[in-house]
């Protein structure tokens, strides 16, 4: 920003002209330097596409997503990019009797995962238009590990015996889960103008793995592995 | 699961080569290892000013650069690629439109050094050429009169008169969009009629015709050399000119830099001393790091063409106001006399001159002028009132072809300091108003104020400069520069973090607070010919 101030009037003296250097370093830090750091926020929607015997997602299975992203400029078109990122992913269980096989034989009210992960990604970005120092229109292309921290399932059903207390239904929390595959990798790619663009996210890995006590020692079906969104930069 | 990652591979796949595959010819800068076997006789093929030049900057008449380039290696080259747009002698290499597939083989060429694709994307024409359109056409009233006959008198043009310079003797090439009129126009008739066009060439067209286009150039030249009546729009009206068009209208090719690489070969080779560009390249092309002076094609042969000896003037850019802010190419350049503007009502930089520093942080812009000149408009006898460095530019291009004229033995780097340190700031810089206005009588050891000198005083919270005269505002008319108080924050390093100006008020020159000065920071003020500084490091 400019701090062109003509006639202001400050400790009785007329500043004609005043500019701050470091306004400049904070312009070009918004544009297509050789190496720029940017925040971003994302949101994005779990496909309901499955295998044909894995599990039903419903609305609203989606990821919240922060992060920031630095991106290393190697040649007008070609970029490198490392990142770091929160996110929350959940999926909300449709409710089959004939299909849910986390509690055969039940239907609840809600069946929701959810996983707080943090993710370490890196990839390359291709600038389609704009070589100079707009950031333009680019795809890019990330590989990403990501670490579920805290990973924990929640069931909500009618309960017979909290109607007595007034109340119509019964929240049932799980953490620990000894099936859930905390690590995930993913790849991922971004469309994007300037600072907005549209995202897909494909799990490479899966969600759940064996455990002696659950399923009869063997891993869940999947759920959805493809996640669209919109995410903005900062 | 495995049909969707498949279909996924494929996307990502279509997305990598989808980019290239619409690239497929692309436009490349081919360099050669050597220049063997080429023929070369400067007094052939250099006009004699170009051969004094070089002998007056001490250079080998029988410098490799100015040996044409290769005609095997030129056509190998042309055998494989799809066209050769320039060659050039400076940087030995070509430009060409390609085929990856030609590119392959190219590489395997025993001659052939380094091959980089060019930026070649169509792009819109500079800033500066719309301003024909914002620039409404004025009647003269009294205002513009006074401006006309201040935007050379600033620059000391009576001094220059009285000692009977105007530039005689000393060739400025042109490299302008076009000069539309420029060959009808009234204030520059006297140049035609007196034969001071030395030559005039049109490097889109490949003709000798560059009057056409753009009258950008006819504006920039009427503030050179061009006359109202006997009024001096520009300082060198004795001085000869090389007309050169290096921009296309409209939409093009970003071949301009190529054009005028091309362009200041050929001034070069015709005995150019100075070379007047009120053209820059900014953000179509180039992220600010590559505003290092090294990078854009168009900086490195404007080095060159410093290194032949011959003083680059160009305009710093009109992107003040703008996200970029900075200065453009080739003004970015350490051997280009960087060119700001300032409101001749103010004596302040207009909003849209560029900033300084370039991306190596040296001080940049070297000087200013007025950024709003009167200037020849297209038509016949008609002044504009036209806003822009690119005017600025010219009016200090003609004070160097005074200087020029006035002291033709010094050699490239003593006339650029010479000129540099007229400024009327000098030697204090800051990042829009460079080291000022320069000034005619600076070159000749005077200055046209007397100095004034000043102490600082710490003041509870703030730094007084408390100034040895008592300040008049009425005693500065427009046409003089006022004598502001200039003050900066420099970093350890020297590199400037805060500058400002004051205008003083009775005796108190400025207040400075404190807490603006850190540890290692400098104060550097300069008030009507002294500048000195403060130490943080003095407030203990």
């Amino acid at each position: 920003m400019i701090a062109l101030l003509f006639a202001v009037q400050s400790s009785a003296q007329t500043t004609v002209f005043e500019r701050d250097q470091g306004t400049l370093k904070s312009q070009h830090a918004k544009l297509n330097a050789t190496y720029f750091q940017e925040g971003y926020l994302a949101y994005g929607l779990a496909l309901p596409i499955h295998e044909s015997d894995s599990a039903q997602t419903k609305f609203p299975s989606a990821l919240i997503a922060y992060g920031t992203r630095g991106i290393v400029k190697i040649n007008p078109r070609f970029s490198g990019i490392w990142g770091l990122e929160y996110n929350r992913k959940t999926y909300s269980i449709a409710q089959d009797s004939l299909r849910n096989q986390f509690s055969p034989g039940q239907v609840h009210k809600k069946e929701r995962f959810t996983w707080n992960n943090f993710r370490l990604s890196a990839g390359f970005r291709i600038q389609l238009n704009k070589v100079g120092y707009k950031r333009g229109n680019f795809v890019m292309f990330l590989a990403d590990l990501e670490y579920g921290a805290w990973v924990n399932k929640l069931i909500v059903r009618e309960d017979p015996a909290a109607m007595s207390q007034g109340s119509e239904e019964q929240e049932y929390r799980f953490k620990k889960l000894g099936y859930v595959e905390r690590f995930q990798s993913n790849l991922s790619c971004r469309l994007g103008l300037n600072s907005v663009a549209l995202f897909a996210r494909y799990r490479m890995t899966s969600l759940w793995k064996a455990n002696e006590n659950v399923n009869g020692g063997r891993p869940y079906d999947e759920l959805g592995r493809w996640l669209i969104g919109v995410d903005l930069s900062f | 699961m495995n049909r969707i990652f498949t279909i996924f591979c494929f996307v990502l796949i279509l997305f990598l080569i989808g980019p290239a595959q619409l690239q497929a010819q692309d436009k490349y800068w081919i360099s050669f290892t050597d220049k063997r076997d080429v023929k070369y006789d400067p007094f052939e093929e250099l006009h004699p000013d170009a051969i004094a030049r070089r002998q007056l900057e001490g250079l080998d008449l029988m410098d490799s650069t100015d040996f044409p380039v290769n005609e095997h290696y030129i056509e190998s080259t042309r055998n494989l690629v799809a066209s050769v747009s320039t060659v050039s002698r400076w940087l030995n290499g070509l430009v060409c439109f390609a085929h990856p597939e030609a590119i392959l083989q190219l590489e395997k060429l025993p001659f052939v050094k380094e091959i980089h694709p060019m930026r070649s994307k169509r792009v819109e024409v500079s800033e500066v050429l719309n301003e024909e359109n914002r620039c409404a056409q004025i009647q003269f009233p009294h205002q513009n009169e006074k401006i006309l006959k201040a935007q050379t008198e600033i620059l000391g043009g009576e001094e220059f008169e009285n000692r009977g310079f105007s530039g005689q003797g000393v060739r400025i090439a042109v490299l302008d969009a076009g000069f539309r009129g420029a060959d009808e126009h009234q204030s520059l008739k006297h140049l035609y009629e007196n034969n001071q066009i030395d030559g005039a060439y049109d490097f889109v067209g490949r003709d000798d015709n560059p009057y056409h286009g753009s009258a950008h150039g006819t504006a920039v030249l009427s503030c050179i050399a061009g006359k109202h009546g006997e009024i001096p729009m520009g300082l060198a009206t004795g001085s000869r000119f090389l007309l050169a068009r290096t921009e296309r209208n409209l939409w093009e090719f970003a071949s301009e830099e190529e054009f005028w690489l091309e362009a200041a070969e050929w001034a070069d080779r015709n005995g150019a001393h100075v070379i007047n560009s009120s053209l820059g390249y900014t953000e179509d092309r180039y992220t600010w790091e590559d505003m290092d002076g090294q990078s854009a094609l168009v900086s490195r042969a404007a080095n060159m063409a410093a290194r032949k000896g011959i003083m680059v003037v160009c305009s710093a850019g009109n992107e003040g106001s703008d996200p970029w802010q900075i200065l453009g190419a080739p003004a970015d350049s350490d051997s280009v006399l960087a060119i700001g503007g300032i409101a001749p009502w103010t004596g302040l930089a207009t909003s849209f001159s560029s900033y300084g520093p370039n991306a190596n942080g040296s001080p940049k812009p070297n000087l200013t002028a007025y950024g709003y000149a009167m200037c020849a408009s297209g038509k016949e006898a008609t002044l504009d009132l036209m806003p822009g460095t690119s005017f600025s530019s010219p009016l200090v291009a003609g004070f160097v072809a005074c200087a020029k004229q006035a002291f033709p033995e010094l050699k490239w780097k003593a006339l650029f300091d010479k000129v540099e340190s007229s400024g009327h700031l000098y030697p204090y810089h800051d990042e829009v108003h460079g080291k000022g206005i320069p000034q005619a009588q600076a070159l000749f050891g005077e200055r046209n104020f007397s100095e004034v000198h000043f102490d600082f005083e710490v003041d509870g919270e703030e730094i007084k400069i408390l100034l040895q005269e008592t300040f008049k505002e009425q005693d500065y008319p427009m046409n003089r520069t006022i004598p502001f108080v200039y003050w900066k924050i420099c970093d350890e390093k020297g590199r400037v973090k805060r500058f400002a100006l004051v205008l003083p008020e009775g005796k108190t020159g400025a207040r400075i607070p404190l807490h603006l000065l850190e540890k290692t920071d400098q104060l550097v003020v300069h008030y009507r010919g002294t500048t000195k500084e403060y130490s943080a490091n003095d407030k203990n």
